[in-house]
């Protein structure tokens, strides 16, 4: 990806010259100022829920930029590590629980209060699920110096085969997470004279994406294991010279990377409502966006990415229909990159 | 030619005798065998591809070991884990590559302590009053750090296990000439300070002004072996291996390296 903005951006200044990119630059970047001002005068609400959209991105595109990071391999089965950890959190709500225990809800939230219990019990299957797969698959590719194409290839294979097996179980039909009927709420800000208007479930869905995203953070910076895990990415070699079992991160790795996803499938599908077999893997473009923008490898740009898409795809839809979206957010990106060719922050940092 | 005798090897804290090793199918050390004693700067030189790195790198455990023995304090530690070895008192430091660009200088130092139990804080807390040129750059990631500075880091990296020998693979490469002797200067205060140093080095003339003695090896084999001045007394050794009177092979080389 990096190259071809590279060549795209030489041919670009091939035609217009060093000053034309300069000009085009600053003409970008006033843009880009005048339209943030202007919706935060006109759109914050628009803004807002890009922002808690944002975060739900976040939390996917964050795992896979940390799998990135340490095992140098875009993971295409991430979306749908999401969607199998948002299928277990269904089958605890619905069968591992008392029928009652989904009839009540906690203060504004539309969702049962099951979910605490889903929640938990989901990452940690998923996160399980991960290693195993690692094990049975990615290790031995790995010790055998495949090719980042060759591991790719092998991670749509699992893609394909874990979404083929949860389709066995469950069908192929829209799936309705719990919910508890309530009067449908919303918070209210009076803001610059427009009315905020957010989701109670939408804003839950965010806090608990940011703060899980957080503890990451804090484990990756405050723990000797997590610092450890930031060691390996970043120079292996010396990781095991200095005693780290390089084998241990890579495992905390995919054990992180897949709680993050089932998180942010569970999430996802509680603040939807609804569930489909293939929920994470539309989502996967919009990550992948968000740790390309980001800086490939680079967890925190990936978050900062994911926010980015989130308002940018969210903000859109004042002037065009929401299906085009994508579109929108990947012309913001390829305009990102033409700036920035590495991304907001810069690869491989974690 | 001069041989080991290795009588002495039960004297000294690290001795290996007759090793072979080397990557794969071939072979690059074939039955070298040397001691360090206690407190000792013993340097390693030769011309390159004589086998010097992949030496160290089969002290530490990081290359195939064919045959032979090495002994730390008369145990048997050949083909030894590398945490192990961390642990029982050995400290690496490689030649390039030797720190991690993106953590901090602190957080290079507590990672040399990885594989230590209990709390690490007070050796990391040394490393710093130890190295005042780190405790400047304290917080600053390693990336940051001029190639002087990322040398002391890569020597407070593998210090901060108190190890009693430190393994160093060419520790000066790649650095201005007065960089270069303050570098030497800090192994030999860490040397002053009770660790013994295998030192693996281009600057051979000065790598033994601060060494008390030397081996050169040749095609992977033990070449000669002396205490370090009277190899710098040595006119013939001078000219062939130090790059002393006119310009030898491994002088040149040095020069192109820069």
């Amino acid at each position: 990806m990096d190259v071809n903005i590279h060549v795209l951006r030489d041919a670009v200044a091939a035609r217009i010259g060093e000053a034309g990119i300069r000009i085009l630059t600053y003409a970008l970047i006033a843009t880009v100022g005048i339209a943030c001002a202007w919706v935060l005068v006109f759109q914050i609400d628009l803004a807002v829920i890009g922002l808690l959209v944002g975060c739900i991105y976040a939390l996917g595109a964050v795992g896979l930029s940390l799998v990135y990071g340490n095992m140098h391999f875009p993971n295409v089965a991430h979306g749908d590590y999401m969607t199998a950890g948002a299928f277990v959190a269904l089958a605890v709500m619905l069968s591992l629980v008392p029928e009652s225990w989904n009839q009540n809800s906690v203060g504004p939230f539309t969702f049962p209060y099951t979910i605490f219990i889903a929640l938990p019990i989901g990452m940690i299957a998923i996160a399980v699920l991960s290693i195993v797969i690692d094990r049975v698959v990615f290790r031995h590719m790995r010790i055998r110096g495949a090719h980042i194409g060759v591991m790719t290839l092998g991670s749509l294979g699992i893609a394909i085969a874990l979404r083929g097996f949860i389709q066995y179980l469950w069908g192929t039909d829209i799936e309705q997470y719990p919910r508890v009927s309530k009067k449908f709420l919303t918070f209210q800000v009076e803001m610059l004279d427009t009315t905020i208007r957010v989701p109670p479930d939408m804003l839950f869905v965010a806090v608990v994406a940011l703060l899980l995203t957080f503890a990451m953070y804090l484990f990756l910076k405050l723990t000797k294991w997590g610092k450890a895990m930031r060691a390996a990415a970043d120079n292996e070699d010396l990781a095991r010279v200095s005693g780290i079992d390089v084998e241990r991160t890579n495992l905390l790795t995919w054990g992180i990377s897949g709680a993050m996803a089932a998180a942010a499938g569970i999430l996802l599908a509680a603040g939807q409502g609804q569930l489909l077999t293939i929920s994470g893997w539309k989502l996967l473009i919009p990550m992948f966006a968000a740790v390309v923008a980001g800086g490939i490898g680079n967890p925190y740009g990936a978050f900062a990415g994911a926010i980015f898409i989130g308002l940018v795809g969210e903000v859109s839809t004042a002037w065009l229909e929401p299906t085009y979206k994508p579109a929108v957010f990947f012309a913001a990106i390829i305009v990102l990159l033409l700036v920035r060719p590495r991304g907001i922050f810069g690869e491989s940092r974690i | 030619m001069n041989t080991e005798p290795h009588s002495n090897a039960a004297r000294a804290l690290l001795s290996v005798n007759a090793l072979a090793a080397g990557y794969g199918q071939s072979l690059i050390v074939r039955g070298v065998s040397l001691r360090i004693g206690q407190n000792e700067i013993v340097t390693i030189i030769g011309p390159n591809g004589s086998g010097k790195s992949t030496l160290i790198k089969s002290i530490f455990g990081l290359t195939k070991i064919e045959s032979g023995k090495i002994n730390l304090r008369g145990q048997d530690i050949t083909n030894e884990h590398t945490d192990r070895l961390v642990r029982m008192g050995i400290g690496y430091v490689p030649q390039a590559a030797n720190v991690f660009p993106q953590l901090t200088v602190q957080e290079n130092v507590e990672m040399g302590a990885f594989s230590l139990l209990g709390d690490v804080a007070p050796r990391v807390r040394r490393m710093r009053e130890m190295f005042p040129l780190l405790e400047e750059r304290w917080s600053s990631r390693a990336g940051h750090l001029s190639g002087g500075q990322r040398q002391v880091l890569a020597l407070a990296r593998a210090l901060v296990t108190e190890p009693d020998i430190l393994l160093l693979d060419e520790p000066t490469a790649g650095l201005a000439p007065q960089i270069v002797d303050s570098v030497l200067h800090q192994i030999a205060e860490i040397n002053r300070r009770g660790v013994s140093i295998l030192l693996v080095e281009q600057n051979a003339v000065k790598a033994l002004k601060i060494s008390d003695r030397a081996y050169i090896l040749a095609r992977g084999q033990n070449h000669f072996h002396d205490s370090a001045a009277a190899m710098l007394d040595n006119s013939e050794i001078g000219k062939i291996f130090l790059g002393m009177e006119g310009t030898s092979e491994s002088e040149t080389d040095a020069r192109h390296r820069r």
